[in-house]
């Protein structure tokens, strides 16, 4: 069977069953092709709220698409500055099919990752390019930017994106790609985000960081590097569920921290916070008359977040009922609070 | 139209382009959505025309329902992987235009197997290509060859723009005469005549 086929003459419904078994980098590359490729790209993929677009600015800044359906992500377009250190350098053997395009009236080169395999664009300028291979993408895929991976160098994305669309940010990670992330660019960076669903930092900032402003609403934290955290930090906090590494806070500020929840005024379901030592005695001061032993093995499961086991621990009722379970390890505080996403 | 017999046993008769007819059974045919909204119910009295296909493409259309008669009921498409010694046959045999004739008698048929697993072989086609292959594949004209297309247009215009000149002026010469008068023609015509007499009348 011939390899050509004239994909513009084909009935509409068969285009478009066609354009169903295209992957997203396919899509996109197949709408570089021409201007009534890209019509037909637009306008045959149905418009879906499953799909997102992901923008990650760190090692290889790229456009990801996200189609929520089967949880995969895509990688899409690539995007890197300094034509000539891919070109003529070493560098060169990495791409294949090298070509020149235009994308937005911008004549640029273009070239398929041998490793990863889908597109990577060149520009003088990769902010500017950054920008607008994601218009592109969200404008071709008529979505909106809905996860970040940033680093220091990247902390524009976060304001630009809140200019270009009005739909907020859901994930964002802070990368620690570069490990002497600025302080004013993660302040930033931290102030900026509206987001509402998850919020990743990975980066380590400067010992001295500090963030002395209330986080914005999220579902889910989870900071690698915690140790600048205060107590404030974690009472100011409007989350369903956090992960916390590396710590500064003591037993004692957790207890600080317990008896916020217990007041009932926060939404928080569960966190894992490694501290300097955990006492179990400092934990539960002023609620030890409220709480009972727990003996054998739990699984709490909510989303977003690994499962948390209980071997043992101690449940702890509030006043309005709700029950919640604690358990203190040498290092490890882990809390959860019943029912869990299971309803069990 | 219909052998009697039991309903799986039922042949209908269809009609191709060229006017031929051949028989399918109504097994085959029944894997067509467009046969069960038409006629499955009401029944047909002459063969069935399918008319805008011709019948080499019809049968091939027939043969692959025939052949997928027994296979059980479709649930999605099959990854090409998936695909039997005969379906890989199937479709290696066919050259382009017999390739795009059954895509788009499957298509009006409302085959949804046969157009889904041929959707997915164009797809196919188009895996691991960057965009200069994907026009090449795809068949759009490659910048040259709209250059060169422009080029041509370009002189036709040319061309096309100097013959409505001449027309132009031809219409402007046939528009001066049309506007004289009759009477006024006659009148110059006589007097030219007279002064010919005269002058000749003279010598």
């Amino acid at each position: 069977m011939s390899h050509r086929f004239p994909l513009l003459f084909v009935p509409q419904l068969v285009l478009t069953e066609i354009i169903k078994f295209l992957k997203p980098a396919e899509l996109v590359t197949l709408s570089l092709c021409s201007k009534r490729c890209r019509i037909l790209v637009k306008i045959h993929r149905k418009k879906s709220t499953r799909v997102s677009i992901q923008l990650f600015n760190g090692h290889v800044p790229r456009v990801g698409v996200c189609i929520n359906t089967n949880n995969n992500s895509y990688n899409v377009l690539g995007s890197f500055g300094g034509y000539r250190f891919h070109f003529e350098s070493a560098n060169k053997e990495k791409y294949k099919k090298i070509e020149n395009l235009v994308i937005s009236g911008h004549m640029i080169t273009c070239a398929i990752d041998q490793r990863t395999g889908y597109s990577v664009t060149f520009w003088d300028d990769n902010t500017q390019g950054l920008k607008i291979i994601t218009d592109y993408v969200c404008n071709l895929f008529r979505s909106t930017v809905r996860t970040v991976s940033i680093d220091q160098y990247s902390s524009w994305i976060v304001d630009w994106i809140n200019k270009k669309q009005k739909s907020p940010i859901n994930r964002m990670i802070i990368n620690d790609h570069m490990d002497d992330l600025k302080k004013p660019n993660l302040l930033q960076v931290l102030r900026s985000f509206r987001g509402t669903e998850k919020l990743l930092i990975v980066a380590s900032p400067p010992k001295l960081f500090k963030f002395p402003y209330k986080f914005e609403k999220v579902s889910t934290l989870i900071i690698k590097n915690g140790f600048w955290l205060t107590v404030d930090n974690l009472i100011d906090l409007d989350c369903v569920s956090m992960k916390i590494k590396n710590t500064n806070l003591s037993s004692l500020e957790i207890n600080m921290f317990l008896l916020n929840w217990m007041t009932g005024s926060s939404r928080l379901r569960c966190f894992q916070i490694e501290v300097t030592r955990g006492n179990f005695n400092e934990v539960i001061k002023d609620v030890e008359h409220l709480i009972e032993l727990f003996e054998g093995t739990r699984v709490y499961k909510w989303d977003n977040i690994a499962d948390i086991h209980f071997h043992g621990g101690y449940n702890i009722r509030r006043d309005d009922g709700i029950t919640a379970t604690i358990s203190v390890g040498p290092k490890l505080i882990i809390f959860a609070v019943w029912p869990d996403w299971q309803r069990k | 139209m219909t052998s009697p017999a039991s309903s799986s046993e039922v042949k209908y008769l269809i009609e191709s382009s060229e006017g031929n007819t051949f028989d399918v059974s109504g097994a085959a045919l029944r894997q067509s959505n467009t046969f069960n909204a038409m006629f499955l119910n009401i029944g047909a009295d002459g063969p069935i025309p399918f008319t805008d296909y011709n019948e080499a493409t019809l049968k091939k259309v027939f043969e692959y329902c025939e052949h997928s008669v027994n296979e059980e009921n479709y649930s999605g498409p099959k990854h090409q992987d998936d695909l039997s010694k005969w379906d890989l046959n199937f479709f290696n045999e066919m050259d382009q235009k017999m390739f795009i004739d059954v895509i788009n008698a499957s298509n009006f048929l409302d085959i949804e197997r046969l157009t889904s697993y041929c959707c997915e072989r164009i797809a196919r086609m188009l895996r691991g290509k960057n965009t200069q292959e994907m026009i090449k594949v795809i068949t759009l004209p490659t910048a040259e060859e709209l250059e060169a297309k422009q080029k041509v247009e370009e002189k036709k215009a040319a061309a096309a723009k100097k013959v409505a000149e001449k027309a132009a002026e031809t219409a402007e010469k046939t528009e001066t005469l049309e506007e004289l008068p009759v009477q006024q023609l006659v009148q110059t015509t006589r007097n030219k005549l007279t002064r010919k007499y005269l002058s000749f009348s003279n010598e």
